[in-house]
């Protein structure tokens, strides 16, 4: 009797060990659905008409950086953008046969790409022990709105601007010197910036 | 005898291991590294003609999980332990994301653009309008806070991992559906026949615009 007690609990227990064991192997196999609750649909808030030629694509990481009083963070955030040219405010003057053509001043555009992992919290601290460390929502736009400043700092400082500004005074002699048979000249100084 | 010999093992053991201690070679000082040298940067030259851009507003809720709406023992566990908690936790953000409508200009050919001067008319057949994902605001809005009693503060790696959350919706929602890149495109060829019929009329051209099929 005691034997077939003890068959009846060992039997018990491989069986218990079993289940758990395909339970716990659903549990980790099984593909969550991603978690949206509480997300709206998209809404389309705005769609702009616009004619802008760019002529330098960029696509950098930017190390992210800020520190209000004793509080610190640090981030990285991929970066992506352009160089571009609004067309809409392009001068154009006839003179004789040529055509001239006053290129406007560049804009540098920045944005948080869209591919996953873009924008990533490295380390947050505060220097006062026991002190917290969160920073609230504006405070981190600010910090990047300032990495975002710098990345465009040091675009201007490598010189690409120049490099989007002779790229596209290409661009518009060939579009419109093919448009019009004419001949094409392009202010290739850099306007000021306002 | 014995208690001796163990004596002057132990000794000798100690020594030996002391001695390796010392003279293991000092390791070597970790490279300074120029942290900007690692960070991944590309500038890719192109020829991109924008033709319309569509703001795209994504919006979301942080909120505890109500015993009704989980689904899943997991769920269920964490539901019961929100509603055990002291004071509430809800915030609402939102971003926009970028879809735009544009030309590839470098595919456009000698033979895409013709003109007669004799009858002022220029021909342009311009290439298929594509859309693409242009980006999204890195700064996020916060249309709502409210975290009382003892309730933990939403930091900035709790924001982050819901913009990815959010981001991967986005993306989807975009890509689901027809209709925001359909829209984009119209947008993108009224634009493009309005700038060039407006830009040749005014030196004295009239523009007959068409596009490549895609």
């Amino acid at each position: 009797m005691k034997t077939i007690t003890r068959y009846i609990v060992i039997a018990a227990v491989i069986a218990a060990v079993c289940i758990g064991g395909w339970i716990w192997w659903k549990a980790s196999h099984s593909e969550e659905a991603p978690d949206e609750r509480g997300f709206e649909p998209v809404k389309v808030a705005e769609v702009k008409e616009l004619v802008s030629l760019s002529t330098i694509e960029i696509d950098r990481e930017v190390p992210v950086k800020g520190q209000i009083g004793t509080r610190h963070i640090v981030a990285s955030m991929r970066v992506v953008g352009d160089i571009s040219f609004d067309l809409e405010q392009l001068r154009v003057e006839e003179r004789g046969d040529t055509i001239v053509v006053i290129l406007p001043p560049e804009r540098i555009t920045l944005r948080e790409s869209t591919d996953s992992g873009s924008y990533r919290i490295i380390d947050q601290w505060n220097e006062k022990i026991l002190a917290g460390s969160r920073f609230t929502t504006e405070e981190e736009n600010a910090v990047k709105r300032n990495a975002l400043a710098a990345a465009e700092r040091d675009l201007r400082a490598k010189g690409y601007p120049a490099m989007a500004r002779r790229a596209a005074a290409a661009d518009v002699t060939a579009l419109l010197g093919a448009s019009t048979g004419r001949p094409v000249v392009v202010d290739t100084i850099s306007a000021r910036r306002p | 005898m014995k208690k001796s010999a163990l004596w002057a093992a132990t000794a000798a053991i100690a020594a030996i291991l002391s001695f390796g201690a010392c003279s293991r070679p000092e390791s070597a000082p970790a490279e300074a590294t120029d942290p900007s040298a690692e960070l991944f940067e590309q500038i890719k030259h192109i020829d991109r003609l924008t033709l319309a851009r569509m703001t795209v507003e994504k919006t979301a809720t942080i909120d505890d999980l109500s015993f009704s709406e989980a689904k899943g023992a997991k769920k269920k566990a964490e539901a019961l332990i929100d509603a055990l908690k002291i004071g509430d936790r809800i915030a609402v953000y939102s971003y926009d994301t970028y879809l735009e409508g544009y030309l590839d200009l470098s595919s456009l050919r000698p033979e895409d653009i013709s003109v007669d001067t004799v009858s002022h008319t220029a021909t342009l057949r311009l290439p298929a309008i594509r859309t693409r994902l242009a980006g999204r605001d890195p700064e996020i809005r916060e249309e709502h806070y409210r975290v009382t009693g003892l309730r933990s503060d939403i930091g900035a790696k709790e924001r982050a991992q819901l913009k990815e959350r959010m981001n991967t919706a986005v993306k989807r929602e975009l890509s689901d559906s027809n209709a925001y890149s359909q829209r984009v495109e119209l947008s993108a060829r009224r634009s493009a026949e309005r700038y060039f019929t407006g830009l040749l009329k005014g030196l004295g051209y009239t523009a007959i615009i068409s596009f490549a099929r895609p």
